[in-house]
């Protein structure tokens, strides 16, 4: 039975359900039991064995020692967490996840707003341009990565002939140290403001339009419309693309890989690509394992607080 | 408010997300040379051949027909197991169902990357590894949560009435399911593909993990291979890349209502 059944709806059909009540609910029993027997298994044993159970094992391999042939034997105790705290990259990827998250909350999503704003009116050329931001989110990781590869590049890019036409020797940005991480954070806005973007709008489209005209006739100024009405109105939906917009900036990987490959110098890793390069390629399955247990930590602690307080009346 | 305000900002930032893509094709027809002095404008010569060379290759369409492949598998796959499973979550009542449904739900919050080296293990183990299989049931699993999620919100909104008359005339659950719920359900069933479709089309930490052999590879690891190459050649590249993202652009253009309101709504009702 559905939820949305309207009160009118129950009082009119209840008459009849009571008549022959026990013969149909025996009827429905067994086939109740079939249908739950046959149609929940297949999901339950895919989300168990793919993703539960190595979430399990990673908690599991990280106290161990291991190359991942055999079973794991070495105990190590709490060592992979001690070296990932103490390893200086991992410390540069996690600053740098959080450079993600900063680029994303001061720039990203207020971009996303403001465009949004400006956007949803329904004034000459709007259909265009929405699709004109939406169009990066649609490309892959990969893609854009190797797309501003290119427009980074030292000798092709368009970035160095920038410099050059102002007189100046262009840079190979991706090569810089101190440069390539903030190249990076530049890539990752491009590619998402516009799917925030239409998230706003579409929040934005729910105000009553009506309160705009009140404030108009009243006086407001477009601040005093913007702060007082459309912001509280927003709330919920802003809140929520912080929700994601933190999530998946934590799990960076495809535009490092793209871009960087987390170089020079291990300068633009994130946690997900240091996973990858120490762990993985090198075979260290304890020690990845631990950087896996740790994002996981982190995803979970965030997501639960999240919800338990800036989220608590959505 | 003055049109100058209004669309100066737009104007900026649309040529900031438009040149990059613009040039990247462009870039596909010039020669390496031009490429170099002339990285903006249209090309003096079409070449015409980094393209057909591509195109004429079998490399191109093995990783196309590859992605495609295991997009779709992922897709139908995931469709039938959570179409399934929302459907019992929503018209049977029974003991522990609210409890299945949270620790399916667990899930919205598993990101793939975190279990990706005991993920690794599982795949070798079940000799999975070298085989599409082993890409696809991992990403059904991962995207399970939210798309049963999205499945359970549409079914809870379709009239209990039509199920009780179903149930008087002696329709099952499985015929109700088959009959009823899938072809009224074609809205939520076409924004569940299109979420979970550019989702593997687009994926890449998994088919690096899982494929050793190239001729398996995806498209984002074959893009990634040839830049390896060719990584001077940025023209070759460049025309690479074009090719690589020009099917998910057409068809992004002839769908797109549907593929934003696809793609917006998971982040919307999750």
């Amino acid at each position: 039975m559905s939820d949305t059944t309207t009160p009118a709806g129950t009082t009119s059909a209840a008459s009849p359900r009571s008549w022959s009540a026990p013969r149909r609910r025996s009827a429905r029993d067994s086939g109740n039991t079939a249908v739950a027997w046959l149609f929940l298994p297949p999901a339950l044993l895919l989300f168990t064995i793919f993703v539960v159970v190595p979430m399990g094992e990673a908690v599991w391999y990280s106290v161990f020692k291991w190359n991942g042939y055999g079973v794991p034997t070495q105990f190590v105790g709490t060592l992979n967490f001690e070296l990932l705290f103490e390893d200086p990259v991992f410390r540069l990827s996690l600053f740098n996840n959080v450079l993600v998250i900063l680029a994303t909350l001061l720039i990203q999503l207020p971009l996303a707003l403001g465009l949004a704003v400006l956007l949803v009116d329904r004034v000459p050329l709007t259909t265009t341009f929405r699709l004109i931001f939406f169009l990066p989110y649609i490309l892959a990781e990969v893609a854009a990565g190797l797309i501003w590869r290119f427009v980074y590049d030292g000798d092709y890019g368009l970035f160095a002939k920038l410099w050059e036409m102002f007189g100046a020797v262009g840079p190979h940005v991706l090569a810089e140290p101190d440069m390539a991480i903030y190249a990076v954070l530049a890539v990752s806005v491009w590619k998402y403001f516009g799917f925030y973007m239409i998230l706003y709008i579409a929040g934005l489209q729910q105000i009553d339009r009506s309160l705009y005209e009140a404030a108009r006739i009243d006086g407001a100024s477009r601040w005093q419309v913007f702060s007082r009405i459309t912001m509280p109105l927003l709330g919920s939906t802003v809140r929520l693309t912080i929700f994601f917009a933190i999530l998946s900036s934590i799990q960076k990987f495809d535009l490092i890989m793209a871009l960087t490959g987390g170089g020079p110098n291990d300068s633009t890793q994130t946690m997900v690509s240091f996973l990858y390069s120490y762990g993985l390629t090198r075979m260290d399955i304890g020690f990845g394992s631990a950087v896996g247990v740790v994002l996981f930590a982190m995803c979970v602690a965030f997501a639960f607080g999240y919800k338990r307080t800036v989220m608590r009346h959505d | 408010m003055p049109p100058v305000l209004r669309y100066t900002p737009l104007l900026v930032i649309a040529l900031i997300v438009l040149v990059p893509m613009v040039v990247t094709v462009l870039g596909g027809f010039k020669t390496l040379g031009e490429l170099r002095v002339n990285p903006f404008g249209l090309p003096s010569d079409w070449e015409w051949k980094n393209y057909w060379d591509i195109l004429a290759g079998a490399r191109y369409w093995q990783l196309m027909g590859n992605s495609l492949i295991i997009a779709t598998l992922t897709v139908v796959l995931t469709l039938i197991v959570s179409s399934m499973a929302a459907y019992v979550f929503v018209q049977v009542r029974f003991v522990g169902s609210g409890y299945l449904l949270n620790y399916i739900l667990l899930g919205l919050m598993f990101p793939a990357a975190t279990a990706i080296l005991p993920l690794f293990i599982k795949i070798r183990d079940l000799g999975m590894l070298d085989t599409y299989w082993g890409v696809v049931l991992p990403q059904v699993a991962f995207g399970l949560a939210t798309s049963i999620l999205l499945f359970r919100n549409y079914f809870k909104q379709l009239p209990g009435e039509l199920f009780e008359a179903a149930l008087i005339d002696g329709c099952g659950y499985f015929r109700f399911f088959w009959h009823i719920t899938l072809p009224l359900s074609k809205p939520i069933l076409a924004t569940v593909a299109v979420i979970v479709f550019v989702a593997s089309w687009n994926a890449y930490l998994l088919p690096l993990v899982v494929f050793n052999r190239d001729t398996l590879y995806t498209w984002p690891l074959g893009i990634m291979a040839y830049q390896g190459e060719y990584s001077t050649d940025w023209n070759l590249v460049l025309s690479f890349i074009a090719l690589t993202i020009l099917p998910a652009v057409i068809i992004f253009f002839s769908a797109q209502k549907h593929i934003v309101a696809g793609l917006t709504s998971g982040s919307v009702k999750g």
